[in-house]
């Protein structure tokens, strides 16, 4: 009973401190908050760079903002995760957190493998390794795909080793077009 | 003489109307495949033997050009037609005649053969002469936008537009090298009987949710009937529903849906799965994610074209993509907030595969040079003026366009849950071949 009770505060202070951290940072400019959120709300457009650079530098942590934020939908998580490649910003800690959280939709972890891959390379190596023996296949292929934004030989190891395991036809083709991006890519 | 004269022309009539409903007689490739996928339009994988085979309908005259073809049934308010071939180049086409019927509503031109490169209309003149879209000379009466693989023309894509019987002349554009693309025709050729937009629901790979569970669900079914009743306003409602599982192989690739765009992205595989149906109907794909680009931004939506290929199956274009995402595990207010999004989400694309544009893009008409800038071709869709983007960041929010069309059902963001359709949107979408 004590146990449980203990428990139970645990469960209520995480949330709390959870919520808490996910609140409106009021150091934001609520115009640029305002500005992210439309840009993020389309049916079906990606913003360009240009967009964000209109923004600023603020874009930045609405961006970061929304992506932690348990509270959100997990399409405008994952759009806001999406769209850190285009903000200067080095939010690899926060990228590898979503990784490892797995309360955290599936689809906002495998934008966030993209964005390591293709903004911290050097990170991603480490980070995708336990995701490309996955047994989950949908985190599994995203982990392959985002080694194959990472022109290193590192990633092109990893890829060869699950290869020669994976049992999945689809998967196995998709070892295959990271392997040929990553020597397309090659020096 | 006249006996001969009839007898031929019933001949003809004859030969005309095996035409129309395409060839069944072609046999299937008989290739190994591990899933549908891999088989041509029209054909099935066949689970045991891993073999294309022609499902229980037949291949349709599947006869290479990645369309299903199917003989059409109901009303007979709708017809086939292969417009034969034309030769198009970076400079243009030769004229491709296309002979409208008297008391056609609406031809959706079908051309194929493009590749991975773009295809759009360089002219469109009508039977009397009048240019209703001309690309050089900024003519977009009929607007059509450029595509890559699986290109379809709209006319009238704007009821200002009249559909006269008789020679309408189409030449074509491309940005790549010379090809040859095959074109067919979906005629329009009577009036709606009974105004029903039959529907083909793909289940694929969405935890939680699957045919027999959408089928049983309240709260799904609300979903579709409040997505039928967005297109009340133009006299619309949804009909029969089909409910299909897809699953396997297929369902781990194609349940999340990683690139969208040229004809062998995922999106276009996801669609080829069609390609068993022979109903004349809208297809909608539910799916996990939808991602486009290398960082996978989610799209909460996206339909095969403007228009999509109408009832035609089994071609990269041929369905609406849907995100169910955020619908994955909801309860309770956040349900009910998802819940409105996706009708939302359904009815728009939806109009988009019917043949409706933005009434006001993204960045209005001129607010960035290289951004998103645009509005539909009708007359009476509220347009969003470029004044209105008070907060000076070039993007035309819906909270700003509040008071011009904001809530449209075609406005370029969701934000307001706009769900107003225009006298001219519905007569754009009560012409399309989709609906019965």
């Amino acid at each position: 009973m004590k146990r449980t009770l203990v428990a139970l505060i645990v469960v209520a202070l995480a949330t709390m401190a959870s919520v808490a951290s996910a609140q409106h940072d009021p150091t934001i400019d609520p115009g640029v908050r305002a500005g992210v959120v439309e840009l993020l709300g389309s049916f079906e457009v990606e913003p360009t760079q240009k967009d964000w650079d209109k923004i600023g530098p603020g874009a930045a942590d609405v961006l970061v903002e929304i992506a932690a934020d348990p509270r959100q939908q997990p399409t405008m998580r994952s759009r806001a995760v999406s769209s850190l490649v285009h903000v200067e910003s080095d939010q690899h800690e926060l990228l590898q957190n979503l990784l490892a959280n797995t309360d955290t939709p599936v689809i906002v972890r495998r934008k966030a493998m993209n964005v390591l891959a293709i903004k911290h390379p050097e990170a991603a190596i480490v980070a995708l390794e336990p995701f490309v023996n996955s047994d989950q296949p949908r985190l599994r292929e995203s982990a392959i795909r985002a080694l194959g934004l990472v022109a290193r030989p590192e990633a092109r190891v990893l890829l060869q080793e699950r290869l020669k395991v994976e049992p999945r036809k689809y998967l196995k083709d998709e070892i295959k077009v990271s392997l040929d991006r990553i020597d397309a890519a090659a020096p | 003489m006249n006996d001969n004269r009839a007898i031929l022309a019933a001949l003809a009539a004859v030969l005309f109307a095996v035409g129309l409903a395409g060839c069944d007689a072609t046999e299937a490739s008989g290739d190994a495949c591990e899933s549908t996928a891999d088989c041509s339009a029209g054909e099935l994988c066949d689970d045991a033997d891993k073999k294309c085979v022609c499902p229980p309908e037949g291949c349709g005259a599947n006869n290479g050009d990645g369309i299903t073809r199917f003989g059409f049934s109901g009303d007979g308010s709708v017809s086939l037609a292969d417009l034969g071939t034309v030769q198009v180049t970076g400079d243009g086409s030769d004229p491709l005649v296309v002979a409208v019927p008297s008391g056609a509503r609406s031809v959706a031109v079908v051309v194929e053969g493009a590749g991975s490169n773009i295809i759009l209309a360089h002219k469109i003149t009508s039977p009397s002469g009048d240019v209703v879209f001309d690309y050089n000379n900024d003519v977009n009466t009929n607007r059509t936008d450029p595509n890559d693989g699986l290109y379809i023309v709209l006319i009238p894509s704007n009821p200002d537009v009249e559909l006269a019987a008789g020679d309408w002349k189409l030449e074509f554009l491309t940005d790549g090298p010379d090809f040859s693309a095959t074109v067919t025709g979906v005629f329009k050729t009577a009036a709606s009987s009974s105004k029903k937009i039959d529907v083909n629901l793909f289940f694929v790979g969405v935890d939680g949710l699957d045919a027999a569970k959408a089928e049983a669900d309240p709260g799904f079914q609300a979903i579709l009937s409040n997505v039928s009743d967005v297109f009340g306003a133009a006299g619309i409602g949804f009909g029969q529903m089909s409910y299909i599982d897809i699953t396997g192989d297929d369902a781990d690739r194609l349940g999340i849906v990683d690139s969208v765009d040229g004809p062998s992205s995922e999106l276009a595989q996801l669609f080829k799965l069609s390609a068993d149906r022979s109903n004349r109907a809208l297809n909608f794909f539910f799916v996990a994610d939808i991602g486009g680009g290398d960082a996978g931004f989610s799209l909460l939506g996206l339909a095969g074209g403007v228009p999509g290929p109408p009832s035609l199956h089994g071609t990269g274009r041929s369905g609406i993509a849907i995100n169910m995402a955020d619908f994955i595990g909801a309860e309770g207010d956040a349900l009910a907030t998802v819940s409105a999004d996706l009708e939302l989400i359904m009815a728009h694309e939806a109009g988009h595969y019917m043949g409706l544009y933005h009434t006001t893009e993204r960045n209005g008409l001129a607010l960035d040079d290289g951004g998103i800038l645009g509005q539909d071709p009708l007359s009476d869709t509220p347009l969003c003026p470029d004044s209105a983007d008070t907060s000076g960041n070039m993007v035309l929010s819906a909270d700003e366009c509040a008071d011009h069309g904001g809530g449209n059902l075609m406005f370029w963001s969701p934000k307001t849950n706009g769900r107003a359709l225009t006298s001219k949107q519905g007569s754009v979408i009560n012409a399309s071949a989709v609906i019965k």
